[in-house]
C-alpha cells in the first residue's frame, strides 16, 4: 500500500469498501458478457482491488472469480510485484472495453494479442487464478517473492476435475487408481495385476 | 552409593530412526528419553499448512522453521563449498523427515552390501544381508510395509529378490493405469518395472487408515496413510519413554573409560540442561549427527567424522506419451524401471534407477503453457491434453564414498541458540557421471517407446535427500566411525542410528535400512543396559 492510501480516513476507507462491494455485484452481473467501458476507472490506491481488475480477471479467465479474499490477495500481490501493473491493469482494461471484446477468443485474434506489454500483464493474472500464486517459487529456499491466493480455486484445476486428484483430496476408495478415466484408449498386452510385471527381459541392450 | 541416571537410554532425534529404537527400548523395560530440538506439530496443521502455501513444490515450506530448528532450506542453514548445491530436504519437529518421504521402503540386496568385493569399488557392509534380513521384516511390519513378495528387485527378472524370510506384512496396492500404460508399452523392449515395496498401508493398520490415493505423500499424507516417524514416537511415549521437545543437543560430554556420560541440551528460552545416561543414541540425521559429534569431538579417532557424504544424485526427465495415461491419480509413486539396478556395469559406472512418479502435473503442465503464451479456452484444453499424456521420470545413481564430500560445522554461522550451522562439500565424481550418458539414452528409449514427445531432461544433477556415508560403518576403526552394531568404534555406549552409516549407497531409498539397524542396535543396547 503506499502512502497516500494509508493516509486515508477511516470513513473513506469505509467508503471504498462499500464501492468495492457494489462494484463486485456489478461485475458479478457483466461476468461472460464483456467489459463496459464506464466500469474501466480504476481504484488502485485504495489498496482494495479495483473493478478493472476483478473485471479483467474474469474476462481472461472466463470464471466467476468470487472469492473476494483471493481477489484481494490477487491485486495486493501483483501490484507489490510491479509497481507499474496498476497501470498496466487500467491500460488493457480500458483497451479491451473500448474494443468490445466479448470472449477472450475475440482478445486472442485482435492485434492487442500480439502487444507483449499486454501480454505480460495477461499472463501475469492468467498465472495468479490458474496457479493460485503470484511471483516465482524459488529452489531449495524457504524464502522468495511468492504469495499465496488460492488453492482449491485454482483454475489449473478446472480442466481436470474429476480425473485428477486435487492433491490432499481423493477421488474415491483404495485402488480407484487401477481403472483410467472413461473413453481412455487402454492398449491390448495391458496388466492390472503386479504378477504380471518384469516379464523376461528380450531385446532391451545392456538389460 | 550406586551411580545413578536420568534414563538407562537417551536418544536424540524424534524421527523415524530415533523413534523406532526409542519404542524397542521403552518397550523393553528401559527408561528412555526421546530428545528433540523441533516441536509436535498436529497433521492437520501441516495440512492446512500446505493448502495455503504458495510454494506447492517446496516439501519443506509448510513445515515449522524457527531459528533454533531450521528445516534444510533455511537461507544460511547449509552453506556449499563443492561445485554441487547440496541441499536435501530435512525437517525438525516429532517424527523427523518421514512426514516428506514419499515412503518407499526397500531392502538392500546383498550384493549392495559386497560392492567392493564384487565389483572392485566403494566399500562392503561389515554386516552381512542375512545379519540384517530378521531386522528388515521388523521393520517392515512397524511401518506396514506393503509389497510383492514375488518379485526380482533388483531388476533382472529372476527369482524374487532378495530373500525374505515371511511376506510382506501387508498385500501392494492396485497398480495404477499410468504403470500399466507404460509397462505395456515399455516392457516388450525389456524394460522390467518393479513395484515399490512402501509404508502406505493397503488396509487399516497400527491405527492408520488405508491409502486413499490422495497424491500427497510429499509434502504431506493427509489422511497419515503414509508412515511416519511421530507414529513410534507415540508408541514410545505411551510404551513409558518421555519425549522433551524444543531440546537442541549441542554437546556429548565424555567420561572416563571412554564413555560418553551426559548430552548437553539447550531450548529456545535460552535454558541450559545436562543429562546423563547408560548409552546415547545420537538419531539426528546424516547431517546433524556427525555435526554434533565434531563439535562434541567425540568418535573421530579415525578423521572419518562427516567425510564420505553420499546423497543419490540424481536426473529427472519428463516427456509426452502419445496417449493420455492419467497420472495424478493415486499415491505419488509406485516403482519403476530397475534393469540396471544390478549387474557387471557396477565396475565401471553406478548403478541406475528409474523411478515413475505419479503427482498430479497440472502445476509444472499450466505453468509451462503459460509460459509459451497459451490463453483463454486453449488453455483448459491443453492442460488436459497435456496433463493426461505428463510423463515424469526421477532417476538416481550409485553413490561412492569420497573422504572429500563432507559435512562439517559451520564456523561462520551459528542459529539462534549458538549452535554451528552446517558447510558441506560435495563433487559428482566420474563413477556417476560415466553413468549419465546411459540414464539419458534410456530416457530417450523411453519416449521412443511410448511414441512420445520429449519435454526436457534435467541439467546437472539434483538433490535426492539420501543422506549417506557421514558417520560411516566399517570393521576398521581406523576408516570408520561406528562398527556393524552401529556402536562407535570410540565410545562403547555412543551408538549412531541414522542412514550416515550406511557405506555403500547403491539406489534404493535407505529409510527402511536404518529403521532395521535402529531396532537391530536397540535390542543390542537392551541387553548392555
Amino acid at each position: 500500500m503506499n502512502k497516500r492510501a494509508a493516509s486515508k480516513t477511516g470513513a473513506f476507507a469505509a467508503i471504498r469498501r462499500r464501492d468495492l462491494l457494489v462494484g463486485i455485484g456489478v461485475v458479478a452481473l457483466l461476468a461472460g458478457s464483456g467489459i463496459a467501458l464506464e466500469t474501466s476507472i480504476a481504484a488502485a490506491d485504495s489498496g482494495a482491488p479495483p473493478v478493472a481488475f476483478i473485471q479483467l480477471s474474469q474476462f481472461i479467465t472466463g470464471a466467476d472469480l468470487t472469492d473476494g479474499p483471493a481477489m484481494a490477495r490477487a491485486w495486493t500481490q501483483l501490484s507489490a510485484l510491479d509497481t507499474g501493473f496498476p497501470a498496466a491493469v487500467a491500460h488493457l482494461h480500458s483497451a479491451v472495453a473500448s474494443a468490445g471484446f466479448k470472449a477472450m477468443a475475440d482478445f486472442l485474434a485482435s492485434p492487442l494479442a500480439k502487444d507483449a506489454a499486454v501480454l505480460k500483464t495477461v499472463s501475469a493474472i492468467t498465472a495468479a487464478w490458474y496457479l493460485g500464486y503470484t511471483g516465482t517459487p524459488g529452489s531449495l529456499t524457504m524464502t522468495d517473492n511468492t504469495g499465496f491466493v488460492t488453492y482449491t480455486g485454482a483454475l489449473m484445476w478446472r480442466p481436470t476435475a474429476g480425473l485428477m486428484v486435487i492433491p490432499t483430496y481423493s477421488l474415491g476408495a483404495t485402488n480407484y487408481w487401477v481403472d483410467p478415466p472413461a473413453g481412455t484408449a487402454i492398449p491390448k498386452n495391458i496388466k492390472r495385476d503386479w504378477t504380471g510385471s518384469t516379464p523376461r527381459a528380450s531385446s532391451h541392450k545392456d538389460a | 552409593m550406586a551411580e545413578t541416571f536420568d534414563a538407562d537410554v537417551i536418544v536424540v532425534g524424534s524421527g523415524a530412526l530415533g523413534s523406532n529404537a526409542a519404542y524397542e527400548l521403552a518397550k523393553a523395560g528401559k527408561s528412555v528419553i526421546l530428545m528433540e530440538a523441533g516441536v509436535r506439530i498436529p497433521r492437520w496443521k501441516i495440512v492446512e499448512s500446505y493448502r495455503n502455501s504458495s510454494r506447492r513444490s517446496n516439501y519443506n515450506a509448510p513445515y515449522p522453521d524457527m531459528p533454533w530448528a531450521h528445516t534444510s532450506y533455511d537461507d544460511g542453514y547449509i552453506e556449499n563449498t563443492g561445485s554441487f548445491d547440496f541441499h536435501p530436504g530435512m525437517l525438525k519437529l516429532v517424527g523427523g523427515t518421514t512426514w516428506h518421504w514419499a515412503a518407499a521402503a526397500w531392502r538392500y540386496l546383498p550384493v549392495d552390501m559386497k560392492l567392493k568385493s564384487t565389483y572392485g569399488v566403494g566399500r562392503d557392509w561389515p554386516i552381512g544381508y542375512d545379519e540384517l534380513e530378521p531386522y528388515y521384516q521388523r521393520g517392515e511390519e512397524a511401518l506396514g510395509v506393503v509389497g510383492v513378495d514375488a518379485q526380482d528387485q533388483s531388476g533382472q527378472n529372476g527369482a524374487p529378490s532378495p530373500r525374505r524370510s515371511k511376506p510382506y506384512p501387508l498385500p501392494a496396492e492396485g497398480k495404477t493405469y499410468m504403470f500399466q500404460a507404460l509397462e505395456a508399452g515399455l516392457s516388450p523392449l525389456g524394460f522390467n518395472f518393479i513395484h515399490e515395496p512402501v509404508a502406505r498401508v493397503t488396509q487399516p493398520y497400527d491405527g492408520r487408515p488405508a491409502c486413499a490415493g490422495n497424491n500427497n505423500c510429499m509434502p504431506v499424507c493427509p489422511i497419515g496413510a503414509m508412515y511416519s516417524g511421530d507414529v513410534h514416537a507415540d508408541h514410545a511415549v505411551a510404551a513409558g519413554a518421555e519425549l522433551l521437545t524444543d531440546a537442541t543437543a549441542y554437546k556429548l560430554e565424555k567420561g572416563e573409560g571412554g564413555k560418553i556420560i551426559a548430552v548437553h541440551y539447550r531450548t529456545s528460552t535460552g535454558a541450559d540442561v545436562r543429562l546423563t545416561a547408560r548409552a546415547f543414541i545420537i538419531a539426528a540425521n546424516g547431517l546433524e549427527t556427525p555435526k554434533l559429534l565434531l563439535i562434541s569431538d567425540v568418535a573421530n579417532s579415525s578423521d572419518q567424522v562427516g567425510r564420505n557424504l553420499m546423497d543419490h544424485s540424481g536426473i529427472g526427465m519428463q516427456f509426452f506419451a502419445d496417449e493420455p495415461v492419467w497420472p495424478g491419480r493415486g499415491p505419488i509413486q509406485q516403482g519403476g524401471i530397475f534393469n540396471r539396478r544390478e549387474g557387471p556395469h557396477r565396475r565401471n559406472y553406478a548403478a541406475i534407477k528409474h523411478a515413475l512418479a505419479n503427482n498430479a502435473p497440472n502445476v509444472p503442465v499450466t505453468d509451462r503453457l503459460i509460459k509459451m503464451g497459451v490463453f483463454g479456452p486453449e488453455l483448459d484444453r491443453r492442460i488436459l491434453e497435456d496433463a493426461s499424456k505428463w510423463v515424469d521420470v526421477s532417476t538416481v545413481f550409485e553413490m561412492l564414498p569420497h573422504a572429500e564430500n563432507r559435512v562439517q560445522p559451520s564456523t561462520t554461522r551459528k542459529d539462534a541458540l549458538g549452535v554451528p550451522m552446517l558447510k558441506v562439500h560435495y563433487d559428482i565424481d566420474d563413477y556417476v557421471k560415466a553413468a549419465r550418458p546411459v540414464a539419458v539414452d534410456d530416457f530417450h528409449t523411453f519416449v521412443k517407446g511410448m511414441n512420445g514427445q520429449l519435454i526436457q531432461i534435467s541439467e546437472g544433477f539434483q538433490n535426492r535427500d539420501h543422506i549417506m556415508g557421514t558417520v560411516i560403518m566399517g570393521s576398521d576403526p581406523k576408516d570408520s566411525v561406528v562398527d556393524g552394531d552401529c556402536r562407535t568404534h570410540d565410545h562403547k555406549n555412543l551408538f549412531l542410528a541414522t542412514t550416515g552409516v550406511i557405506p555403500a549407497s547403491g539406489v534404493i531409498n535407505p529409510t527402511l535400512t536404518g529403521v532395521a539397524l535402529a531396532i537391530r542396535m536397540a535390542d543390542l543396547i537392551a541387553r548392555e543396559v
